[in-house]
């Protein structure tokens, strides 16, 4: 009795399970003053219910056949849904990418013309109508002419030099 | 026949042969669930999902190992979503119970008040420490075989077996009662 109870004390003390695992199939197990002290085999049945006392079971296998029925319907349904569903993520992921694509492309176009434009548009050719030169002369001799139009200006500068 | 023969078939057959596997093991499985479980109802429901998801999973069921203990151990898991999902319900039950129940220090017992007193008794096991005995004791099943269930180390299965059977003992010589066969 005494010993029982000094493996019950070291028992509580181990603080691991695998320790106190090792403590009873080495100690307690085999050692009929601790075996006093655990419920019995027979007593333990005597708690429990056992199997020819569950009473009528046969509701069971209807109940899991309807069950199981249903579960396999659900599967169908959701193997049969799933084409669909894809078929129409598929044509909405196309259905964005001709929308991106179509926005990158409108986006370039009207982006492109406003860098190609020339600096001498109608109205400055409107303008250099307006500034005529026939002919320059110095001294009774024809002279050498240059025009210029710096950009983005209005001003039109004429440069004559003497022919030497 | 044996289980795997049984399996092979409703693997190859239809739900009916299914059948055979569920009339074989069903009161077995029942007995267990109502003794981690505590009432019928519940147990029944365990029960159900359980060879549900047997049926459903024989297709991954290794062969090498124990049918039987694989059953076992969906079960267990089963039981142990109820236990959650129950738990704030069967706290509050199980307070007024206690509460009520003064009266199991006499040692005669009609079959009715017996039924309350071994409820009662295991009720004061966690559920590893419930199923645990119950393979024990039902099933016959050793410390390796209880950890194949309970998914834990065999060492571990003999601490909640013996902290089990020890529990029950004080608590009868606490209340001086004996539970003589009827």
């Amino acid at each position: 009795m005494g010993h029982s109870i000094l493996f019950e004390c070291i028992y509580r003390i181990l603080p691991f399970r695998a320790w106190k695992g090792w403590l009873l199939r080495h100690h307690r197990e085999g050692c009929p003053g601790c075996r006093k002290r655990l419920v019995s085999l027979e007593e333990a049945r005597l708690l429990l219910v056992q199997a020819d006392e569950v009473g009528d079971l046969d509701r069971l296998w209807p109940s899991i056949k309807e069950r199981l029925g249903e579960k396999t319907k659900k599967d169908e349904k959701s193997l049969s849904s799933k084409p669909a569903m894809a078929k129409m993520w598929r044509l909405a992921a196309a259905a964005v990418a001709v929308l991106l694509i179509a926005a990158a492309v409108n986006f370039w176009l009207l982006r492109k013309p406003r860098s190609e434009t020339p600096l001498q548009g109608g109205s400055t050719s409107a303008e250099t109508e307006q500034v005529q030169i026939h002919y320059v002369k110095i001294d009774n001799e024809p002279a050498q002419t240059f025009i210029f139009q710096p950009r983005d200006s209005n001003i039109v500068i004429v440069w004559a030099g003497k022919n030497i | 026949m044996e289980d795997n023969d049984w399996i092979t078939a409703c693997l190859r057959g239809t739900g009916e042969e299914f059948k055979k596997i569920v009339d074989k093991y069903k009161a077995c499985v029942m007995a267990v669930a109502m003794n981690i479980l505590g009432n019928r109802e519940d147990a029944e429901d365990a029960c159900q999902e359980t060879f549900i998801q047997v049926f459903r999973n024989l297709g991954h069921f290794d062969a090498r190992l124990s049918f039987r203990n694989w059953l076992y151990a969906i079960l267990f898991h089963r039981c142990l979503d109820v236990i959650k999902k129950k738990r704030r319900f069967r706290s509050l039950t199980s307070k007024v119970k206690s509460e009520s129940s003064g009266g199991f220090a006499t040692p005669a017992y009609n079959p009715e008040e017996k039924r309350q007193l071994s409820q009662h008794i295991l009720k004061q096991l966690s559920p590893k420490e419930r199923t645990a005995l119950c393979l024990w004791a039902n099933e016959g099943f050793t410390a390796v075989e209880i950890s194949e269930v309970l998914r834990c180390s065999a060492s571990t299965a003999r601490v909640y077996l013996f902290n089990a059977r020890s529990k029950i003992r004080k608590f009868l010589e606490k209340s001086h009662g004996t539970l003589d066969p009827l």
